[in-house]
């Protein structure tokens, strides 16, 4: 009795399952109106797109059971990096193997990149693809609980590529009624900021959001007043508005975030080579940071930057002793930083020194983080490692030697089980 | 005839689907990366970690069933770093138990082994902690309760961190049951513990059956949940504190007893215990909006609906408050051990229930108003920023429906503040004083005494939604993660969505046996659900 209904049920599920399979289901969110100018990639160095592509297989080597989130966060990671070095056809191609929601997040991102290239039919294509993710979710079988922060994430994106292609009512609409955590994110690109008119209406709007008085809200406006600050740096009377906005408002943030935030301001104001005013900050961060305890983790990658700023600002030995304290305390504290964060310590140490023009420093210790990366014994903090310290080393140009190269592809061939 | 022998068809079937082969005593920690599959069953002999790095899979259907012992040795904790998916289905749930669960019969009988503890890296508040900042620093870490460091210095039992988007696992159709270690007095294991939980963490369909501690306690962090069943546990059954910034949604709560002990260790306490933060003026604090829940109290053993301690701001809507023990709405400062309400220049209790979500805390200066705290003045004006809500006023109890809460204080409160008032005043809107049950049938069986107190324990029930829960309320916001349903309560009138996987079905204490299918009947379409999903798993 038992194989006859055995027997009746694969039948009936070999007819309702096998038409699907042969059913090849198309990727959502590929980009298929081919009568649309693709985006192009900028030239690159052939070792930065190997290394590039080495990140993304091995975030894509995360088994999707029960991986996805973490494959996927990791591929979008990969995307990221490919967009900030001008590789669209290559972020394209690696978001469309992104199996969870996270691909919508990455289309919109590719959106607003070809709004600010001034492609809009393509921008507008992927916006409708992304749309549709962050609506109906991905289709096919692998997918989480919608949440909705999940949903206004790509939601805010989308929103921001309406407003790079000049849509601001469309914009505005689609970024309505975000959750706390996706509000108050900037909308405007550098170009539209220069019209006084735009960046007064920008600046109003992100002031209503700081209304809300929460504290992912202010986060984002803050944040969003940051970037606003490196666009219209070189006027004095806005930029001093915003620096002024960005003091007033973040007392009730997380000390970590402020540190951050004047970071930030420090990027913007030596990317206009104003060592002064960079100088001011980074003491006023140096302080901070003394102020408090910070956890292991923590301290180096807010430290890290911090000294490449510094030499940056033209202060380098000061510098070179900034970035040589925070490694000792590596040293000290490894131990006890517990073996899937080490790698994460070392990378903006690396950055540190890579952008202290220190390319010897930054590759030994880029081997390092190689190498802690694999202290676990699991392929998927590894993988997440591995990864990381690739899209690193891409985005500051410090390329492998043999040793590293071949150190690389034996650890991205050996993942496997165990995730 | 044919629905008898549909009946004994489908009780073949669950009986197949409940076989398990070998046991698999689980001795040590996870540091690597393991699948737990449904063709074993797997014995925790001792307190388990999965290690920062390692991943716990569990498959469907899979059952875990430690031996029991005196302070339930075996048990389960994910550390920081580490993380579990325990993905179940609604015919394959996956069982954390005790080797006496027979999967038939509920017993009153709890601690027989540990609990599931999840760790993550969110910010949470914990002033009680010499070192701990009250300033929003995200470097505030706690010792999880229940846990012993093994070593000084033992980060496993850590969490909280500054990762709002931390991500431990997802979680779906678990159901855990007759767990709760007892580590000493006021320190014991709840049946799932969340500490510093993030947000892309995903917990649906998730149930305990007794438990000697809390139900589900949650310490900060950003973690959502739906679909949650918390029955007979021994303390309190929805417990938040240290910053907790989420939301709730689908929940039911049955007080009962899980052991002849005292209340909080064996005899129901509050359904819902709330605790802003350690001490009230620390950051982030308690901020939570829960929708839709059906809490059924113990008339005589029970105690509040609801506990406010700490400065804690929960808005419930949409929910039923039936039968409870004594008030709806207990003020709790006095039983916390830290500095409550109005502490430091907080609002008072009074006035979190007036002040809009999106005010200051500091009420002398509400908008801008400077911390009184030296020690974080030049740093953080601590206001109500660290939230999950987006409307109304920080506490509320909106559009509920009250059923047969019979005390003599149901609706009052013995510091002054009048509740009636309260819940049919401008604070509290559209809740209905019921006359008629709003659930389809509660079945409480002959008295029990039980930690010196009398229970009247539920046998059975059908939790679907009748007469006033149908009164469309405003639908919770369609929000993505918020279900914008009308009803009040856990269940609309047609789905009992406990039905199939959790242990109050298998104890026959809701629902048809047979019916996985929720239609209200045994038949073919259910040996079709199970026949498909049984030869699926072949």
């Amino acid at each position: 009795m038992k194989t006859i209904i055995r027997l009746l049920w694969i039948g009936v599920l070999t007819a309702a399952v096998c038409p699907a399979a042969e059913k090849k289901p198309q990727p959502s969110g590929a980009a298929s109106e081919a009568s649309v100018q693709e985006l192009q990639d900028q030239p690159l160095e052939p070792w930065r797109l190997e290394l590039l592509d080495v990140a993304f297989e091995t975030a894509a080597k995360m088994p999707i059971k029960p991986h996805l989130k973490d494959r996927s966060r990791t591929q979008a990671m990969v995307v990221e990096t490919a967009l900030k070095l001008n590789q669209p056809e290559r972020a394209l191609r690696y978001l469309q193997q992104i199996e969870n929601w996270r691909r919508g997040a990455c289309l919109a991102d590719l959106a607003v990149y070809a709004a600010r290239q001034q492609n809009a039919p393509l921008a507008e294509q992927y916006l409708r693809q992304a749309r549709e993710i962050a609506e109906k979710g991905l289709s096919g079988a692998h997918q989480e609980p919608v949440q909705e922060w999940r949903r206004d994430l790509i939601q805010s994106k989308i929103a921001q590529g309406y407003a790079q292609l000049g849509q601001l009512e469309t914009a505005l609409k689609a970024q309505e009624g975000l959750e706390p955590s996706q509000r108050g994110k900037m909308l405007l690109g550098d170009s539209q900021l220069q019209q006084k008119d735009l960046f007064d209406k920008e600046v109003q709007r992100l002031d209503s959001e700081l209304k809300q008085n929460n504290a992912d809200v202010r986060n984002n406006v803050l944040f969003s007043y940051a970037q606003m600050y490196e666009m219209v740096y070189d006027r004095q009377e806005q930029r001093s508005q915003l620096e002024e906005k960005i003091r007033n408002s973040w007392s009730p943030l997380p000390v970590f975030l402020r540190i951050q935030l004047l970071t930030r301001l420090t990027e913007a104001a030596l990317d206009h080579n104003d060592s002064a005013k960079a100088l001011e900050l980074l003491d006023e961060v140096r302080r901070l940071m003394e102020k408090y305890q910070w956890p292991d983790e923590t301290q180096f990658t807010l430290g890290a930057p911090l000294a490449a700023l510094r030499y940056r600002a033209g202060q380098p030995q000061e510098a070179e002793k900034e970035v040589q304290t925070l490694l000792k305390s590596y040293e000290a504290k490894r131990q006890s930083i517990f073996n899937i964060y080490r790698a994460d310590a070392l990378r903006p140490l690396a950055e540190a020194y890579a952008q202290m023009d220190d390319k010897d420093t930054a590759l030994a210790l880029y081997k390092r983080a190689v190498e802690e990366g694999v202290e676990n014994l699991n392929s998927r903090p590894r993988a997440e490692d591995l990864a990381a310290t690739c899209c690193s080393m891409v985005l500051f140009a410090v390329e492998p030697d043999a040793e590293l190269r071949e150190r690389i592809r034996q650890i991205h061939k050996g993942l496997g089980q165990p995730w | 005839m044919k629905r008898i022998t549909a009946s004994l068809l489908v009780c073949g079937l669950l009986a197949v689907g409940m076989a398990q082969g070998a046991e698999i005593l689980v001795t040590s920690n996870i540091a690597t990366s393991t699948t737990w599959t449904a063709d074993n069953t797997y014995n925790l002999q001792n307190q388990i970690y999965v290690l920062p790095g390692a991943t716990l899979t569990i498959e469907p259907g899979t059952i875990i069933a430690s031996t029991p012992t005196t302070n339930g040795a075996g048990s389960l904790a994910v550390c920081r770093g580490g993380k579990i998916y325990a993905v179940g289905t609604a015919l394959k749930p996956i069982i954390f138990t005790s080797k006496n669960d027979d999967f038939k019969t509920w017993r009153p009988v709890c601690n027989e082994w540990g609990n599931l503890t999840i760790m993550g890296r969110a910010m949470i508040s914990n002033t009680n902690i010499l070192s701990q900042q009250s300033c929003p620093l995200g470097s505030n870490v706690s010792p999880m309760e229940g846990l012993v460091e093994e070593f000084p210095g033992d980060t496993r039992v850590l969490y909280g961190g500054n990762d709002d988007n931390d991500d431990s696992g997802s979680l779906m159709y678990v159901s855990i049951r007759y767990g709760g270690r007892v580590v000493g007095l006021a320190n014991e294991l709840n049946g799932l513990s969340l500490g510093g939980v993030g947000r892309e963490t995903d917990i649906a369909y998730l149930e305990i059956m007794n438990n000697v501690d809390d139900g589900i306690e949650i310490w900060g962090g950003t973690v959502n949940l739906k679909y949650v069943s918390i029955w007979n546990v021994g303390d309190d059954y929805f417990d938040l504190d240290q910053g907790w910034r989420g939301k709730a949604q689908f929940g039911l709560v049955v007080q009962g007893y899980s052991a002849d002990a005292a209340q909080g260790s064996g005899v129901c306490d509050h359904c819902f215990e709330m605790d802003g933060a350690e001490n009230s003026d620390a950051q982030p604090v308690t901020t939570a909006n829960i929708y839709n829940f059906t809490a059924i109290g113990q008339p005589l053993a029970g105690r509040a609906g609801t506990a406010w301690r700490g400065n804690a701001r929960v808005q419930f809507h949409n929910s039923i408050f039936m039968e409870l023990g004594t008030n709806l709405v207990r003020f709790d400062n006095a039983s916390d051990n830290d500095n409550g309400y109005a502490y430091n220049g907080t609002l008072t209790w009074a006035e979190t229930w007036t002040t809009p979500y999106s005010e200051a805390w500091n009420k002398s200066n509400p908008k801008t108003g400077g911390h009184p705290n030296v020690s974080c003045a030049s740093e953080a004006d601590l206001q109500a920023m660290y939230q999950a809500q987006t409307s109304g006023k920080l506490a509320e109890i909106n559009y509920c429906v009250f059923y047969n809460n019979l005390n003599s204080g149901a609706y009052s409160n013995s510091n002054g503040y009048n509740y009636v008032a309260g819940l049919s005043g401008s604070n509290c809107v559209g809740n209905i004083f019921a006359t008629q049950s709003p659930i389809r049938a509660l079945v409480r069986g002959a008295d029990v005494t039980a930690g010196g107190k009398t229970l009247k324990p539920v046998v059975f029930i059908d939790p679907r939604a009748v007469n006033d829960a149908l009164t469309a309320a405003p639908a919770a916001p369609a929000d993505g993660f918020f279900t914008p349903v009308t009803y009040r309560g856990a269940f609309s009138a047609y789905d009992n969505w406990l039905v199939g996987w959790t242990a109050a079905y298998q104890y026959g204490m809701t629902g048809l046996q047979g019916d996985v299918t929720g239609d209200d009947q045994v038949n073919l379409d259910d040996i079709s659900v199970l026949s498909e999903n049984w030869l699926l798993s072949l």
